[in-house]
């Protein structure tokens, strides 16, 4: 089947982005991409720790995924373009995940901010992701902007609450010319199937890859799911009833009526 | 010379490279993004680019995140 995620000039066959924060193994994450088929992982950009160092954790990622980094810490647009161009300078290509938060609580995003940010990245050559919360004019207002996809919650960040935004993504998918891709709050591979069956274009999930027992394992499974959600959604499911409607023929030979 | 290096005022030698720097703090620049009063310096001008008193050095890294 041709079904691509394009995304400007590049042409994607998974569907699920990843996440690669609260890893309590950084050896897990080579093992999870490869598992979930991803082709796109988010990173994220902090202040050297003179303590701890840290090591180059690009080499825990395979050299043929696309590395999104996020603005993550940016509490306006102007230190999200500022954390946007500083991750251009790695080296890693000109993908941006824009998350503008200054709700420490529950951690949504500022669509006011983003969309200042966006109007200023995209000008300047990036592929602008906008992490923001499902309201369509501010979607509307994003693709005006630049952006090349909308990245909508589904619930907070790390919550693992599944769609708590569903009917408001659902406007999106059927409003916005942009790709859909539900960001946050997708808990279960079952969550990921649902939002792919309603034509969202992709789903990004971290925490619960992460946060699983067997984080490879579900890996797997939200990859898989992933791929069944999106096959539904291109097949057209059948219409729901009240009534039931025998799948089977119901013309009896026991009795004669 | 006083300048400011994540946000915390350091003494570091007079017209000292952002490679010195490096050095003394004995950080391999490997995966280092280095930011002088908000614009990045490219790694090839590590070696050349000598700090100034007061600049404002960022050294940060790509780890892992959402």
């Amino acid at each position: 089947m041709n079904d691509k995620l394009e995304i400007g000039d590049t042409k994607l066959d998974s569907r699920l982005f990843v996440g690669t924060g609260k890893f309590a193994d950084y050896n897990l994450i080579p093992k999870v991409i490869k598992a979930s088929k991803t082709q796109v992982v988010t990173v994220a950009l902090r202040r050297v720790d003179f303590d701890t160092k840290g090591e180059n954790m690009l080499k825990y990622l395979p050299k043929d995924v696309i590395i999104m980094p996020n603005t993550s810490g940016a509490r306006n647009a102007t230190e999200a373009v500022r954390i946007a161009r500083i991750a251009r300078e790695a080296g890693c290509g000109n993908w941006v995940k824009v998350e503008v938060i200054t709700d420490q609580k529950y951690l949504l995003p500022d669509n006011f901010e983003t969309i200042k940010a966006i109007e200023v990245l995209a000008k300047e050559g990036f592929v602008v992701f906008p992490y923001m919360s499902p309201d369509l004019m501010a979607a509307k207002r994003m693709a005006d902007a630049g952006a090349a996809a909308i990245m909508p919650l589904g619930a907070p960040i790390g919550t693992n609450r599944g769609l708590k935004t569903k009917e408001l993504i659902q406007i999106l998918i059927s409003e916005i010319d942009l790709p859909i891709i539900v960001d946050a709050g997708i808990g279960r591979p079952s969550e990921a199937a649902e939002a792919m069956e309603m034509g969202a274009a992709a789903v990004l999930v971290n925490t619960a890859i992460a946060t699983a027992n067997n984080p490879v394992l579900i890996a797997e499974a939200f990859g898989q799911a992933v791929e069944a959600g999106r096959k539904a959604y291109l097949a057209g499911p059948g219409a729901t009833q009240q009534v039931a409607s025998a799948s089977s023929p119901l013309t009896g030979f026991l009795r004669d009526e | 010379m006083l300048v400011k290096i994540g946000g915390s005022v350091a003494q570091i030698p007079d017209a000292m490279s952002i490679q010195e720097l490096l050095q003394t703090k004995n950080l391999p620049g490997d995966g280092l993004i280095i930011a002088v009063n908000g614009d990045v310096v490219r790694r090839e001008q590590w070696k050349s680019q000598k700090l100034n008193p007061n600049d404002n050095v960022e050294i940060i890294r790509m780890v892992f995140g959402g």
